[in-house]
């Protein structure tokens, strides 16, 4: 439940400002000139205010579309990232958002239809060629579905625009605005999971995997492009036999056809944000776990990270072709 | 919890209700203490206020331990009716741009509204607006050095467009704060359990203090002991094996080596 809204004074009277106003009719409104008067100042804790967090609602007026690294795609050429929203319901313990930010109230930029203008020009500038655009880099983009609307506009104007691919990335079983439409070629619904054990240490307030898994199937047997991100691998004891076990739960009912595609991607972090998170919580394990610095990063160390992700990619291949796996490795950059 | 307020009418429930006795050692401010709240009267204005609150920084007993910091005190209102309490949500000031949004994690039952700290009494009452003389000052010095969710400012409502500012005695000032004190400490204690939550586990830290004293540990091994000792505790490691380790160990170098290498097999989450 929100209790606080922020708003800069140049959104107050735009109509989506009023819907939340308006349902949220208890919550204190407090008026700002940018949002990152509130949202930007050092001194605050990301722990403390994500027992609570605020919503602040702004407007994006600088870039909207951003290129992705190239090794972060799942097989396509033009690769894009969008934010419409800063920060996440959950509270994973591994997520970059906590060291990269310096609070977690949830930022909504609401002008949506600028956000789509950008889209919507960006696939446009090579339309013989499709265009990724991911929606879950600086949040989860089902999660707050039912506070934003945000999937509810996005998915009819990518109706309309078959050059261009959206991937929602979730953790949410929060389904129902897929489930009330038609799926669409274009979209693909990616979930992200660690094995059970894993996520009941590290991914807080986060819906169980069967749970996931569950909403997953859903979708795919409806007709929706399903996405299963292995991201980040997090070595822990049995490693083989959760990840054995997490994988034959995905995939045992999984309609093949459904399957858009699988990412396996290691613990990493830029050097800053892991210093910061493992301030704030100085007595998490997984911070003190086998890992090492290189050049600006973080990750395990190496021989770990090599061997985690070997062993995923073996036990992957056994399910799906070669050619729906996609990697992301720290070792071979350094 | 350090309450830092203006005037002794506004300090006295306080200290009654907390039982705060009066510090005699030499202070340039009337400061009331037990062991674990602190309270300094100010004084009127942005200048006493920014003063007393970098005093309490500075001369803070528990370095340790994370504090919270929080402005109680009266206020005018361009909307509020008086004797209504208010937490600060907004703080600004009429001579400077800086612009204060504490972050609000407690629920309670307090109104939010814009505070604007002035050099002067205001009597202008705009809407939606609380004046007040100290608040502006109190969270630009406190919001320095502590954890800007812990630094919270609290108003009563004195005087509005239909009290005059002239009219506020000193007996209904310390009934305004009466009034909302149950309240005010709540809040207080909620901002103390949130300061716990962020401070650092004083075991280690002891812990830490005593391995240093074992070897002359240079300053960056210094720096590696204190995060294996961390991550030791992190693990539910025995501190008994961990010190007999480090005193077994020849040199500093050597006690850092058996200590990573005596970690090292439990990095790994269960």
């Amino acid at each position: 439940m929100i209790k606080n809204i922020y708003y800069e004074q140049k959104v107050e009277n735009h109509d989506r400002t009023q819907e939340f106003f308006g349902r949220f009719p208890q919550a204190a409104k407090i008026s700002c000139n940018h949002f990152k008067e509130v949202f930007n100042p050092i001194g605050q804790n990301f722990r403390l205010q994500k027992k609570n967090p605020s919503l602040i609602l702004a407007s994006q007026d600088g870039k909207k579309v951003h290129p992705i690294p190239a090794k972060y795609g799942v097989g396509g050429i033009r690769n894009f990232y969008f934010s419409h929203l800063f920060n996440c319901l959950y509270d994973c313990r591994y997520c970059f958002l906590q060291g990269m930010f310096p609070s977690a109230h949830y930022v909504l930029f609401i002008n949506y239809e600028e956000f789509w203008d950008d889209i919507r020009n960006k696939a446009d500038e090579v339309s013989n060629s499709p265009s990724w655009f991911f929606s879950g880099y600086d949040c989860d983009s089902l999660a707050l579905e039912s506070t934003t609307g945000f999937v509810d506009f996005f998915l009819p104007k990518f109706s309309k625009l078959p050059h261009a691919f959206l991937e929602l990335r979730t953790k949410s079983v929060n389904t129902r605005v897929l489930k009330n439409r038609e799926p669409l070629p274009n979209v693909i619904v990616a979930f992200s999971f660690t094995p059970e054990e894993i996520s009941r240490q590290l991914e807080h307030g986060v819906p169980s995997v069967s749970a996931r898994i569950k909403a997953m199937h859903q979708l795919a047997t409806l007709g929706w492009y399903v996405g299963i991100r292995i991201d980040p691998v997090i070595d822990c004891q049995e490693f083989e036999s959760r990840y054995a076990l997490l994988f034959h739960q995905l995939f045992d009912k999984l309609p093949e056809d459904s399957l858009h595609s699988v990412s396996l991607g290691a613990f990493r972090m830029p050097h800053g944000f892991f210093k910061k998170m493992d301030k704030l919580y100085p007595e998490e394990n997984l911070f003190a776990g086998k890992l090492s610095k290189n050049k600006n990063s973080v990750s395990y160390e190496p021989g770990i990270e090599t061997k985690r992700l070997d062993s995923c990619r073996s036990m992957l291949l056994e399910y799906i072709p070669a050619e729906k796996l996609f990697t992301c490795e720290m070792s071979q950059e350094k | 919890m350090n309450f830092i307020v203006a005037l002794s009418c506004e300090a006295k429930p306080i200290i009654d209700e907390l039982r705060l006795t009066k510090q005699f050692s030499p202070s340039p401010f009337p400061v009331f203490r037990n062991d674990f709240h602190r309270l300094v009267v100010s004084g009127i204005g942005k200048v006493a206020a920014a003063a007393a609150t970098g005093f309490l920084l500075g001369s803070s007993s528990t370095k340790r331990e994370v504090q919270a910091y929080l402005n109680v005190g009266i206020a005018g209102h361009g909307t509020l009716q008086t004797n209504t309490a208010f937490i600060a949500s907004c703080i600004s000031d009429d001579q400077d741009k800086a612009i204060f949004y504490p972050p609000q994690i407690i629920d309670s039952d307090f109104e939010h509204s814009r505070l604007c700290t002035c050099s002067n009494p205001n009597q202008k009452y705009e809407k939606g607006l609380g004046f007040d003389m100290e608040a502006h000052a109190f969270y630009s010095i406190a919001s320095r050095s502590a954890t800007r969710e812990l630094i919270q400012v609290l108003k009563v409502v004195s005087d509005n467009e239909g009290r005059s500012l002239e009219s506020i005695q000193p007996t209904m000032v310390k009934e305004y704060i009466c009034n909302h004190l149950l309240s005010i400490l709540t809040f207080a204690q909620e901002l103390d359990t949130l300061a716990k939550e962020i401070s650092p586990n004083l075991e280690t830290l002891d812990l830490q203090e005593k391995a240093r004293k074992i070897h002359p540990f240079s300053q960056s091994q210094i720096f590696q002991l204190d995060r294996l000792i961390s991550h030791s505790r992190t693990f539910d490691l025995e501190e008994k094996n961990l010190i007999e380790l480090i005193e077994k160990s020849n040199s500093p170098k050597e006690a850092i080596h058996n200590l990573n290498t005596f970690i090292d097999p439990a990095r790994i989450l269960s």
